[in-house]
């Protein structure tokens, strides 16, 4: 996959100690006609739902009437579509929460017996987009290594959760000592990878040929580190951009989820303007502890369960409050004019959902989604049949389409989204 | 080839004419009739069952076809089908059906195994990959963190079915060898090892926590004219790194705490706590009680690294006895709370005879060192070499390569090792940087990760691998070495005799460890914590103690060569002071873990009695039955239930103390499709009821008297907020009509299933020791071994030596 932005121009610019928007000050440093942006993909779920009468609104289309969470989201009206009526089929699992393992695969019935996952719509975008950025992707989570984007073999990537190390690998230079000690270990890691895929050739042949699934696996592996270690290796003689932002600080209390969330998410709008990423993935998601918001006195997921206790659901729609104001603070940011054709929210789709569509029931139908930016026409509640849900990966491959990777189906898709 | 297929057909064809009995069973005789009469009309064509006999491949060598053929098999033998109401086969259809199935899978199950093998290859895990990197190089950090998780799939993580492989883990793996050598080769400046304190008393630090008010975050310390006194838990006043100690290089370290309690009413623990600027949480190494007022001198030995630092912590403290808390205390020296009193606390180490330490030592066979002048590397000596760098490269390959992969390495194995530190050598680069190419090559190559080898028999070093996998999750040590070497492991005494010999080292702790987490979900102890306001009680102490019973216990089990209807209803178990108050029993002091007998009358004894099962069958703050239920049958009988039907919500607990769990589940007796799986899932689940969250015994729930919370960290261990609500009905019936109440009426009941648990954790044990789940072809072996066992009650420690001598383990 060929992006119209070259990345030389890129990394030319990037050298350059330049505050935001940095596309604009990247083609007028160029002196030449300004490139088309690139496009982006930003996928944020909050694991325990949003609880729908709060969210869903009662008619649809552009007329909807709004509803307590959507009224946070008041401002960017015109800039998102909400949809109802969307998930993934078969998706009974082993435990009731293993959805959040497939909602960006797709793959059928999680957990259960021999379960193999597939891979996650970030991942399969980051693979045709191929490395035309530093990070083909960035995979975040708010407290924990746990994410949901996987590997074409069903191998989870281990998000990162402290806004301080992933500032510090997007915009900090290492020291020339730490620079020349990280080429040497890669110019060692590619040849131990080498003998190693000679060794797992040998002990291929040796073995049985119906038992060579794994060394097969364990050669296709290597060859895809060795290709990652060459492009680590070319992108470690280009500085990094530099931003004005100070790098931020991590919160350390597991139980401050809005906190972590938003020092992450602030994070993502410097990626993507400085193009050192185009796919980002975030999880929500608290250590089934009481977060620390006023008037929270139980755990998030004891309060998803909330039995229509008022009490209960009074203190859920506090946390889930929060979270989608963060959703809004995020947009806005994105919505602020930085690209040289416009705002960076019109390249990038937003994705903010769940897997579970009423976590009370853990109910993995008609999943709460919302679609903002990316060029689309927004502005309307696209609601589908309740009991007869379209599959959430028809919307995938719309989002694929959008990002210049056209593909006939993602996973249980059975075509693609218009609307 | 035709000839003997004409052959095949003559003879064939002379026994049909002499006998028709004697006639080879057919699918078409043997099946046939069984599928007609009471199979098709649902398993048809255009039937809605996902089962369609008319399409159904008959060729039992096809994997696909052959998994269901054995589902058909196992339906039909248990008699849930044909299903009631449906006609119904003759015995002699049914018997005769069942054994050509039987037959005919057994035989295509063999053929594979003998061709492919049981086990195809599989990869370390990460935890086994871990330990073989801490044993291979003398180390201890933590390495599996830079693995990818195992994914869940529903079985051990050996298994290798189930297990994948990406560039994320070759990336990780790359990593983690690396940090690994890091650990491995201390060539820095010899660090003080001698005794020094970390003075407390002194630190400029502590004076200003001293000194500050409360409003600005101080005002929980204060100084006697000896101690520094502390009235709260993780109190970061006391991080080591802020008070002069910091570990200079990775080893193992004695940390040794003097300390008292300070205006105790009740038990008081003082602690030691590891954290780094990796992981915000830290980590519990070390607990003791501290009981009246005397001083008590306490020590430990701990792995540390240069990033982590520690602290000494106070736990189990009651507030004031006017209820105050520390926070709002006028002042530390004043308040009335229990605290504790910190003395003095000294670090040793790291524990090295000699620097360069032994380990780095050890990995260079051959080579001397001596102080260096160059000490721009950052090391403080260099090697003095003998021979040329390439022989001496060599000679470190040769004696790592070998043991790292568990099997003979040939000269052109080594020269390619040696060849990748050549160009480096030859650009006159740093000897112990070049020499760490191939080492680090080692440490991810194939012949570390893998289980492999051809189907058959496995030869003895092979044995070797597999035995010291299961029961040390490592690697051979020299004695097994020696013995595979000299091809005397197969010997079946010297076989068992290794088995005892290993049971009894240190390192099987890993295996039990291990094998635990997995089978019984310990790993999933952090994956909900209960609220901190109803279950004040619950902490980091508490928590270790709960992991430490289940684990003492089973590994009793195994040392005492007990019966396995000890998992069901014991009369001891492993109890500290803490955990024993926890239960209700006196008489424990001290937090050692020791085995404790236990009153006729008490709930406690077995498993379904331990904290730290009610625990991970907890949901968070709340219990299910239906959780609870689901662990027993499918965790400790090996019988899960079906999956729910599509679009079937899950119960609404509720905490508000109008209703109980019990009232919620009501439809689950009353829906008949509900009920078909519910009222086997739920009644173990009900006797179960008898066990909060955190292992209490209660006979009511706790409900919240909603106090208005204060947010503040740290705070909340110091409060309680609940009342007692609704009684707990922990009555029921089993499917099978047995009428319970209570958890140990319940035990009575569950002892009769004695040889199904007894078939489960064998079953396991296999499943965790080979890397592949019991198979078809494999079931008469398990049957064996149970009759073998059948009379001393299936004790474990039996069990574990019948797995190891089957032909399951000693076949690939």
């Amino acid at each position: 996959m060929h992006t119209p932005i070259s990345r030389r121009a890129v990394l030319k610019a990037s050298g350059i100690a330049i505050s935001l928007p940095f596309l604009e000050s990247m083609n007028s440093a160029m002196g030449r006609e300004p490139v088309a942006p690139p496009k982006r993909l930003v996928l944020v779920c909050n694991t325990l739902g949003l609880h729908p009468p709060s969210l869903f609104p009662k008619t649809a289309g552009s007329e909807y009437e709004s509803t307590g969470y959507l009224d946070l989201l008041k401002k960017h009206r015109n800039d998102f579509t909400l949809f109802s009526g969307l998930s993934h089929p078969d998706q009974n699992g082993k435990q009731p929460h293993d959805t959040e393992m497939t909602w960006l695969t797709a793959a059928r019935n999680p957990g259960l017996g021999g379960f193999k996952n597939s891979i996650s719509i970030d991942q399969f975008a980051a693979r045709h987009l191929g490395n035309a950025t530093r990070f083909p992707s960035i995979v975040l989570s708010s407290n924990t290594q746990k994410s949901q984007s996987y590997t074409s073999n069903g191998v989870m990537l281990p998000a990162q959760h402290r806004p301080s190390t992933v500032f510090a690998k997007l915009f900090l230079d290492d020291s020339p000592r730490e620079q020349r000690r990280q080429r040497q270990r890669l110019a060692e890691g590619r040849s131990i990878l080498d003998s190693v895929a000679e060794q797992t050739q040998t002990l291929r042949r040796q073995t049985g040929s119906h038992d060579r699934r794994q060394l097969e696996e364990y050669f296709t592996a290597i060859r895809a580190a060795e290709a990652e270690l060459a492009e680590t290796g070319a992108w470690l003689d280009r500085p990094k951009p530099r931003v004005d932002e100070k790098p931020p600080r991590d919160i350390a209390d597991s139980a401050d989820l809005i906190g972590r969330t938003r020092s992450l998410m602030n994070l993502i709008p410097l990626m993507l303007q400085t193009d050192s990423t185009r796919i980002v993935t975030v999880v929500i998601q608290d250590h089934l502890v009481v977060p620390r918001i006023q008037g929270v006195t139980a755990e998030h997921h004891n309060l998803s369960h909330h039995g229509q206790d008022p009490q209960k659901i009074e203190q859920l729609k506090i946390i889930e409050t929060e979270i989608v104001k963060c959703f809004a603070d995020f947009l806005s940011r994105l919505a602020q004019p930085s690209e040289a054709d416009g705002r960076l929210l019109d390249q990038t789709s937003v994705l903010f959902g769940s897997n579970l569509g009423n976590a009370n029931a853990h109910d993995p139908s008609n999943l709460p989604i919302i679609l903002a930016g990316g060029g689309y026409d927004h502005g309307r509640h696209v609601a589908y049949d309740k009991r007869n849900n379209i599959p959430l990966c028809n919307l995938f491959v719309s989002l694929l389409s959008k990002m210049g990777i056209e593909t006939p189906s993602f996973a249980t898709s059975t075509g693609k989204l218009t609307w | 080839m035709a000839q003997t297929a004409r052959n095949r057909f003559v003879c064939l064809l002379l026994v049909c004419v002499g006998s028709l009995s004697l006639c080879a069973p057919t699918f078409a005789t043997d099946f046939d009739a069984l599928i007609q009469s009471s199979c098709i009309e649902c398993h048809g064509a255009n039937t809605e069952t996902r089962l369609d006999f008319t399409t159904l491949g008959k060729d039992f060598d096809h994997p696909e076809s052959f998994r269901k053929w054995v589902r058909i098999f196992d339906r039909l033998k248990s008699g849930e089908m044909p299903p009631p109401g449906e006609t119904q086969p003759s015995k002699a259809v049914r018997l005769k059906a069942l054994s050509f199935l039987e037959s005919e899978l057994k035989q295509a199950n063999q053929r594979s195994q003998k061709t492919i093998g049981r086990v195809p290859s599989r990869r370390l895990s990460r935890m086994e990959f871990e330990h073989t990197l801490h044993d291979l190089l003398g180390i201890g950090g933590d390495l599996a963190r830079h693995l990818p998780p195992e994914t869940e799939s529903g079985s051990f993580d050996v298994v290798a079915a189930t297990q994948e492989m990406s560039s994320v883990h070759v990336r990780g793996l790359l990593m983690a060898a690396d940090l690994a050598l890091d650990e491995a080769i201390q060539l820095g400046s010899r660090p003080r090892m001698a005794k020094r304190e970390i003075d407390y008393f002194h630190s400029r630090y502590i004076q200003m926590w001293v000194d500050r008010p409360v409003r600005r975050g101080g005002g929980t310390i204060f100084k006697t004219d000896r101690d520094v006194v502390t009235f709260r838990g993780e109190n970061y006043v006391f991080r080591s790194d802020n008070n002069g100690f910091r570990p200079p290089v990775a080893g193992r370290y004695r940390i040794t705490v003097k300390a008292a309690a300070h205006q105790p009413r009740s038990s008081i623990t003082v602690s030691l706590k590891r954290q780094n600027d990796r992981q915000g949480e830290s980590e519990l190494f070390a607990a003791w009680d501290l009981v009246g007022s005397d001083y008590r001198e306490l020590s430990t030995a701990t792995y540390l690294r240069p990033d982590d630092y520690i602290y000494v912590s106070a736990d189990e403290l009651e507030p004031a006895r006017d209820g105050r808390v520390i926070y709002n205390a006028k002042s530390a020296s004043t308040f009335g709370g229990e605290g504790v009193k910190i003395r003095r606390v000294t670090v040793e180490g790291p524990l090295e005879t000699s620097w360069p330490p032994e380990r780095t030592r050890k990995l260079f066979p051959g080579v001397e060192w001596k102080a260096s002048t160059d000490k721009r590397r950052g090391r403080a000596y260099e090697p003095v070499l003998r021979d040329s760098p390439l022989e001496h490269a060599r000679a470190i390959v040769s004696a790592i390569a070998p043991k790292a992969w568990r099997r003979e390495v040939s000269d052109s194995e080594i020269d390619a090792l040696v060849a990748l530190a050549k160009p480096s050598l030859e650009a006159k680069r740093d000897f112990v940087d070049s020499v760490r190419i191939p080492l680090r090559t080692i440490l991810v190559s194939p012949g570390l990760l893998f289980q492999t080898g051809k189907a058959g028999s496995l030869d003895d070093r092979a044995l070797a691998s597999r035995l010291s996998y299961f029961l040390w999750r490592s690697l051979p040590d020299d004695e097994l070495n020696q013995l595979a070497a000299e091809d005397r492991l197969s010997d079946h005494q010297t076989l068992a005799g290794q088995v005892d010999r290993m049971l009894a080292d240190p390192k099987h702790d890993r295996f039990v460890h291990e094998f635990l987490d997995q089978w019984l979900e310990l790993d999933t102890i952090d994956a909900t914590t209960p609220d901190a306001f109803l279950y004040p009680e619950y902490d980091d102490v508490l928590r270790r103690a709960m992991l430490a019973e289940t684990r003492e216990f089973f590994a009793h089990l195994i040392d005492k060569n007990l019966s396995v209807a000890h998992l069901v209803e014991s009369d001891f178990t492993f109890l500290n002071r803490r955990l024993a108050e926890h239960y209700g029993i006196e008489g424990v002091e001290g937090e050692v873990m020791r085995k404790v007998q236990l009153d006729p009358a008490s709930v406690r004894g077995g498993l379904l009695a331990h904290a730290s099962i009610a625990k991970v069958t907890a949901n968070g703050t709340v219990t299910t039955p239906v959780k609870r239920g689901n662990f027993v049958l499918t965790n400790l009988l090996g019988l899960p239930p079906k999956l729910p039907p599509p679009g079937v919500g899950a119960i609404e607990p509720d905490t508000r103390g109008a209703t109980t769990i019990r009232e919620t589940l009501e439809k689950h007796q009353t829906l008949d499709a509900c009920a078909v799986c519910h009222r086997t899932i739920d009644p173990p689940g009900f006797a179960m009821e008898c066990f909060d969250p955190v292992g209490n015994f209660r006979e009511r729930y706790r409900n919240s008297k909603r106090v208005t919370r204060e947010t503040n960290i740290g705070l909340r261990f110091l409060h309680k907020d609940y009342k007692l609500g609704l009684p707990v009905d922990m009555s029921g019936v089993t499917e099978n009509g047995f009428e319970f109440n209570g958890i140990r009426d319940y035990k009575t009941h569950l002892r009769k299933s004695k040889e199904q648990i007894a078939r489960n954790v064998l079953s396991k044990l296999i499943a965790f020791s080979t890397g592949a789940e019991v198979q078809f072809a494999d079931r008469e072996e398990v049957e064996r071994i149970l009759q073998a066992t059948k009379d001393d009650g299936y004790p474990l420690r039996s069990l574990i030596h019948h797995v190891v001598a089957s032909r399951l383990f000693r076949n690939r």
